[in-house]
């Protein structure tokens, strides 16, 4: 960041935030996407039954915390291999 | 049979006048029904009944001991199974065990780590557990490698050193996680140690981590860089011998240290950058020449070289003289000590076909080492201070050895020194070979205790109530905690 000067560090902050915009959306949808499949399957009635809804929660609450701990595994993956200066392996 | 067709023969005549569409079936009128031709029940014939006997019995054998050793690991593992249930916060690692294997002597590591795969691993898997392998190819990997952590471990608490901590990816992945808050569930870690030529590396190496040095003797260093090109072969190369004078170089330079010179030899101290390497995993730089130990020294060609193995940092005879890490915690990690009975030779086949078919004891002595493990229930080793111990040691396994006598007064029969002792007497004869230089010999020297560690150790045991348990899960009384029994029907407690 250091070679940039202030519109061009504007204009990465700016992409930056699209891209991670953009991956918050891909995020949510494949989670909606993953939910919906896996916990509603009746559609007999068109409202949520309780076992969907609470199944809907419970995966909503997996998903968060899944990737939450791999992005916690994959920060320290990166920082393994910034260190050591190559990518991990035997 | 002949007597129910005369029966029905006569009946069949009397319906014969009347229409009868269902005596078709039936014999035709008038003829009795013998039924069947003209069997002759016989036994086969006297060379037939020996050769269904012996492949009978044998088969009848395996199959049952195949049969039972499967029910009882998934005994074994239907304990442990409601920790895998257990849910574990989004900022915690699992608890992780270490376990040492290494191969024994005269033969190589894929036999260990075979029977690990067998018996240890899968309860371990059952309780979703992580675990972290220190292996070793060589007498005395796994010791450099459990000194080498160890004094890692306190370099990191601060003690002083001249060979400070090198930044490497361990390193940084757990400063990162400090950082970030994420913690480690579970206070107790484990070791598990896979046979007794393991067992007596983990204490030799315990000790040396705790009790010795935290930078190599100044003799070592120099006498590391002279000796370079001779590789020791790798044990499943070459022919079981222990040759630990040849091309360890390690204990060469054991000998210049315990020559009267060991404080001031006063060379250059080179950092032993191997200190790292030691014995985690397979090394990828193990492409070995197979070379005879009389190799002359190679040292300016930079080929890649074996990582080499640093000799102990403290004899056993300075245990007594020297001080102990102030970091050292009140309770050594347990350990618990797995069987491995391994035996070798031609004549030997009939023990060990005997063992092949017997193994169903093996998985339950293992498992219960093993479920004791990962449940965490332990206790104190039996030391010689304690006055008339009582054994407990009797339900647990055949193979754990004496407990302490009543001490004479020297202190000298610890239990971590009886463990797993019959064990010593498999081993090939070649090992037990002493090379006459007078340099140390982890696998063949006794087990040397020193009480400031000794009194430290624990060892899991499984509580007399989890014992009970599990034999009610393999009658199927009892379900796995959270699941439905099998038979009752009814929930488990």
């Amino acid at each position: 960041m250091d070679g940039l000067n202030a519109s061009e560090q504007r204009e990465l902050a700016g992409r930056m935030e699209k891209k991670q915009m953009k991956e918050f959306m891909t995020m949510y949808s494949n989670l909606v996407q993953r939910c919906f499949d896996d916990c509603v399957t009746d559609f007999s009635s068109k409202s949520l039954l309780s076992r969907e809804e609470g199944c809907v929660m419970r995966c909503v609450d997996k998903f968060l915390k899944g990737s939450e701990r791999l992005g916690q595994r994959f920060q320290e993956q990166n920082a393994a291999m910034a260190q050591s200066g190559q990518l991990p392996g035997r | 049979m002949p007597g129910m067709a005369d029966k029905e023969a006569p009946s069949s005549q009397s319906k014969a006048a009347g229409p009868a569409p269902g005596t078709a079936a039936k014999a035709p009128q008038g003829n009795p029904i013998k039924g069947l031709p003209n069997l002759r029940l016989k036994l086969p014939s006297r060379n037939w009944m020996i050769f269904i006997g012996i492949a009978g019995s044998w088969t009848t054998a395996l199959l049952y001991d195949k049969y039972e050793k499967r029910r009882i690991q998934k005994k074994w593992c239907d304990l442990v199974s409601h920790i895998a249930l257990e849910p574990l916060p989004e900022r915690a690692m699992p608890r992780k065990v270490t376990i040492f294997l290494s191969a024994p002597p005269g033969d190589g590591l894929r036999s260990t780590r075979d029977h690990f795969h067998e018996y240890v691993k899968p309860v371990l898997v059952a309780a979703a557990m992580d675990w972290d392998v220190v292996e070793g190819r060589r007498e005395g990997d796994v010791r450099a490698g459990l000194a080498s952590r160890l004094r890692r471990l306190r370099k990191k608490n601060g003690e002083p050193t001249e060979t400070p901590l090198e930044e490497d990816s361990q390193l940084a992945i757990e400063e990162l996680r400090k950082a970030s808050g994420i913690t480690e569930s579970g206070s107790v870690k484990g070791d598990i140690i896979i046979g007794r030529s393991t067992w007596k590396e983990y204490v030799r190496g315990l000790h040396e981590g705790w009790l010795g040095p935290l930078d190599p003797p100044a003799s070592q260093a120099e006498s590391i860089s002279d000796i370079t090109g001779s590789e020791v072969p790798l044990p499943s190369e070459e022919s079981s011998q222990h040759t630990p004078g040849h091309g360890s170089l390690g204990d060469v330079a054991v000998t210049a240290a315990l020559s009267p010179a060991e404080d001031d030899s006063g060379s250059t101290s080179t950092s032993p950058g191997d200190t790292a390497i030691s014995a985690d995993g397979a090394s990828p730089t193990a492409e070995s020449t197979p070379a005879a130990p009389e190799t002359p020294p190679e040292a300016e060609e930079p080929k890649p070289k074996k990582p080499k193995q640093p000799p102990p940092f403290i004899a056993t005879t300075a245990y007594s003289g020297a001080a102990v890490s102030p970091n050292i915690p009140t309770e050594l990690g347990p350990s618990t000590i797995i069987p491995f009975p391994h035996i070798l030779g031609f004549l030997n086949t009939p023990i060990r076909v005997y063992r092949f078919l017997t193994r169903r004891q093996l998985a339950d002595d293992i498992g219960r080492q093993t479920a004791a493990a990962v449940l965490a229930s332990y206790r104190p080793f039996h030391d010689p201070a304690q006055s008339l111990v009582v054994s407990d040691d009797a339900q647990t396994t055949g193979f754990v050895g004496e407990e302490a006598s009543s001490d004479d007064g020297s202190g000298s029969k610890w239990e971590q020194q009886g463990v797993l002792r019959n064990e010593e007497a498999e081993w090939p004869k070649d090992v037990r070979k002493r090379v006459r230089d007078g340099s140390e010999s982890v696998w063949l020297d006794e087990i040397v205790i020193d009480p400031r560690i000794g009194q430290r150790m624990r060892r899991f045991e499984v509580a007399a109530g989890e014992e009970a348990r599990a034999q009610r899960i393999k009658e199927g009384k009892e379900g796995a905690l959270g699941q439905i029994a099998a038979d009752e029907g009814a929930s488990s407690a």
